[in-house]
């Protein structure tokens, strides 16, 4: 059995190689952070050789929980071989991890990657060249066009075995270097200089291993530190750059122009101060116009909505008709035939209906992703949200969320700083995910008139609670600290790949129907039985004496400040919505007649539901995925926060909504309104105590 | 109960029973039925939790 890792920097198109290589579909974005956790495949046609896609690391001196993940995999388990993705147009940055990797004693073959940008930008790298000074074979590949692939597999596999060269620092570093391997032993197969050179570093996690050495091995790091009158850390940073501009200078010519080119023009529009976020504002506007609608008087540009009617009419007429007809014909009990037709069809194909709306909001976000514009998104972002103690690594894990809050919250390990980290992490499901955007869209379209304006306050809704949240949490010590610095490179923008966009915006469709047939359908059949069955289990034709009512009546007062509490099914939707939020429009199309909730709801208390049940706690399932990165502790304090946040803000929604609608406000609502304010002003006016901490973030992001 | 009625209530039956068995198998990979890796990342994250190595 034969190892390969792929290991890179963040967004050199490790996954895209892997999906190569191994003919898997793992998601590939053009934002660092796509790929958190390790993944293993078979080579194709190599049954005994597994390929390792890591995630994306700048040096194996990691700093967020993600990189650990890659420094342990090599440090601990070392591959037979290393393919080390390198992007052609940032040849010297991405030298520094090679170099580093070829240290440890592992066989490694470099696939110079992008190689079509490089060649766009005037750059010219002779591939034998580069070898040659490295010490190890370079292949020039371009993933995404499926060139140089095999080439890189019989480098690979040709090379197991063979002990790379490495790099050359002065004489007084090799002193040291030397001596200090005489005091320690290699590790799991890995160089006795790779973790010498560590030590000199001050690599914490190389001290850790070699703790009962760090006395005698200090003296000589003290005496390069004083020889050479810099900090080690620096003497190998700077020695190991001017090694690698020497190999670079030898084997890239440079004949770029400093030109302005398409992108940097269409950047300074899109990344713009003032003009960034209105733009973002007016795609999303754009893509849930086309996106959500009302479906029974959509017009064929409201593709979504459209689809959705035509869906709608189809599930509800012959499916329907059909099943109660034949059914009716075959003599199966009344009841039973509720229980398929009224409970399973109707509830599942409510939310199965929205299918085409979820196709069609993925099928532009894609886009958006793949062009490159959603980088972009997250640099407008970072410059917002460093004014309010987060920066724009916050916000991918939330471009994540759109989809599912679970790899969203996973996605948070990207944050190396920890109390950012949990932050987000608490802050992720903010973020409408795709199994929200059905209680939009329905709302959207039964109360305000199929407006895409509702989708757009939904996103920007969320956005403002991970704000606030970053104002009032960082007040406390757990969540106190300097925001994480955010690096990115903005990829150029291109032509979305057709496949890409076809692949998510599948795969986002089949786990919402897999969903709707799993989870979504067990709720139906739970919130059926317990809406037609009273509690001396009799079948009940009135609803209002269904066990269901009198629990949803026994708490429903919760919800009168929010304005939708004096109908206990609007309380009963929003419980299920734990399960799952599609489960909400489940919920609306049992309950209601025909799914017709319409009428018994004004359009303030709408809006205070549809605050609520986006703020609120997540699903059960992203609820679980918070407990693994908080712990149980943490996981309950964010439901409880999110919970007592959408609370006062649906409860605010609804005051202010009211007052703009001119209907009469409740006293309940006035009382929770009034408190909720008080308490958000007093949280967001007390003075911080740890202020100090965040000083000294630049108030603007830098383009370098 | 008629034989039509029988038929139906098993149907009905084993296509909970299923829907439990995948909704449960989803949990345990993570509970990511929404999610976009298929069930793989949760999977994995069960063993790279940060948290879970400190």
């Amino acid at each position: 059995m034969t190892t390969i890792a792929l290991v890179g920097n963040p967004n050199s198109g490790k996954t895209t190689l892997f999906n190569k290589l191994t003919g898997s579909s793992q998601r590939v974005g053009n934002w660092p952070g796509v790929t958190v956790e390790k993944k293993t495949g078979k080579l194709k046609k190599h049954e005994d050789v597994h390929i390792v896609d890591l995630p994306g690391i700048y040096s194996l001196t990691p700093y967020s929980p993600e990189e650990v993940v890659t420094r342990d995999f090599l440090s601990e388990e070392t591959p037979d071989m290393v393919i080390n993705i390198v992007d052609a147009s940032n040849l010297e940055r991405n030298l520094y991890l090679t170099t580093q990797i070829m240290e440890m004693g592992v066989p490694v073959t470099i696939a110079l990657n992008m190689m079509d940008i490089a060649k766009n930008r005037g750059i010219d790298i002779d591939a034998g060249k580069l070898g040659k000074e490295l010490g190890c074979k370079v292949v020039p590949t371009c993933a995404l066009k499926n060139e140089g692939i095999d080439e890189v597999v019989k480098a690979a596999l040709d090379s197991v075995g063979e002990r790379p060269s490495h790099l050359r620092f002065s004489d007084e570093t090799e002193k040291c270097i030397s001596e200090i391997e005489k005091h320690i032993e290699a590790r799991n197969n890995v160089s006795t200089r790779w973790y010498a050179i560590k030590l000199i570093e001050s690599d914490s996690l190389a001290q850790t291993v070699f703790e009962n050495k760090i006395e005698e091995i200090a003296p000589y790091i003290q005496n390069l530190e004083k020889t050479l009158n810099d900090s080690g850390e620096a003497i190998i940073a700077d020695e190991r750059y001017n090694a690698i501009a020497k190999i670079v200078g030898a084997a890239k010519t440079d004949k770029g122009e400093c030109k302005t080119t398409l992108t940097d023009k269409i950047d300074k529009y899109l990344t713009n101060k003032w003009l960034g976020l209105p733009i973002f504002a007016g795609i999303l506007f754009v893509v849930y116009f086309f996106t959500v609608g009302n479906p029974e008087d959509a017009q064929w540009y409201n593709f979504g909505a459209y689809l959705t009617g035509m869906l709608n009419d189809f599930i509800g007429g012959p499916v329907y008709e059909g099943a109660v007809e034949w059914l009716t014909i075959a003599n199966v009990d009344p009841v039973l035939i509720g229980l398929i037709c009224d409970g399973i069809i109707s509830g599942v194909g409510a939310v199965l209906g929205f299918v085409p709306q979820i196709l069609i909001l993925f099928l532009f976000l894609s886009i958006l992703e793949d062009c490159g514009y959603m980088a972009r998104v997250c640099f407008v972002m970072d410059r917002i949200f460093r004014r309010f103690n987060l920066s724009g690594k916050s916000f991918i894990p939330l471009l994540v969320g759109t989809g599912c809050s679970i790899p969203g919250i996973m996605a948070t390990r990207t944050i190396e700083n920890d109390c950012d980290r949990k932050l987000t992490a608490m802050t992720t499901s903010f973020i409408p995910c795709s199994a929200k955007l059905p209680i939009i869209s329905a709302f959207a379209a039964y109360i305000f008139g199929g407006s895409p304006l509702i989708a757009v306050f939904s996103y920007f809704l969320g956005i403002f609670c991970v704000l606030l949240s970053g104002i009032i949490l960082k007040k406390w010590r757990t969540f106190a600290g300097e925001p994480s610095v955010f690096i990115m490179e903005l990829p150029p923008y291109h032509a979305p790949k057709v496949w890409n966009v076809i692949k998510t915006t599948l795969d986002r469709g089949w786990a919402f129907v897999k969903k709707a047939g799993t989870l979504i359908l067990l709720a139906t059949v739970v919130i059926w039985l317990l809406s037609n069955f009273n509690w001396s289990l009799q079948f009940t034709e009135d609803i209002n004496d269904s066990m269901l009512a009198s629990i949803g009546n026994a708490i429903c007062s919760i919800f009168v400040p929010l304005g939708f509490g004096d109908d206990w099914r609007f309380t009963v939707a929003t419980i299920t919505g734990l399960v799952a939020k599609e489960a909400v429009i489940d919920a609306f199309a049992l309950l209601f007649e025909d799914g017709n909730f319409a009428g018994f709801i004004t359009s303030a208390a709408a809006l205070a539901f549809i605050t609520f049940n986006l703020i609120c706690a997540p699903c059960f399932a992203a609820i679980g995925a918070m407990k693994r990165e908080l712990g149980a502790k943490g996981a309950g304090f964010a439901v409880l926060y999110q919970c007592l946040l959408a609370y006062a803000l649906g409860s605010i929604v609804y005051t202010i909504a009211s007052v703009a609608y001119g209907d009469p406000i409740n006293a309940a609502n006035i009382i929770v309104t009034a408190i909720s304010a008080i308490i958000l002003v007093y949280v967001l006016a007390v003075k911080d105590p740890f202020k100090i901490i965040h000083r000294g973030i630049p108030a603007e992001p830098e383009v370098i | 109960m008629n034989a039509a009625t029988t038929i139906a209530l098993v149907a009905v039956v084993l296509i909970l029973v299923a829907s439990l068995y995948y909704t449960v198998r989803g949990f345990r990979a993570g509970g990511c039925s929404g999610c976009c890796n298929k069930g793989c990342c949760c999977k994995a994250q069960k063993n790279d939790s940060p948290r879970e190595k400190n």
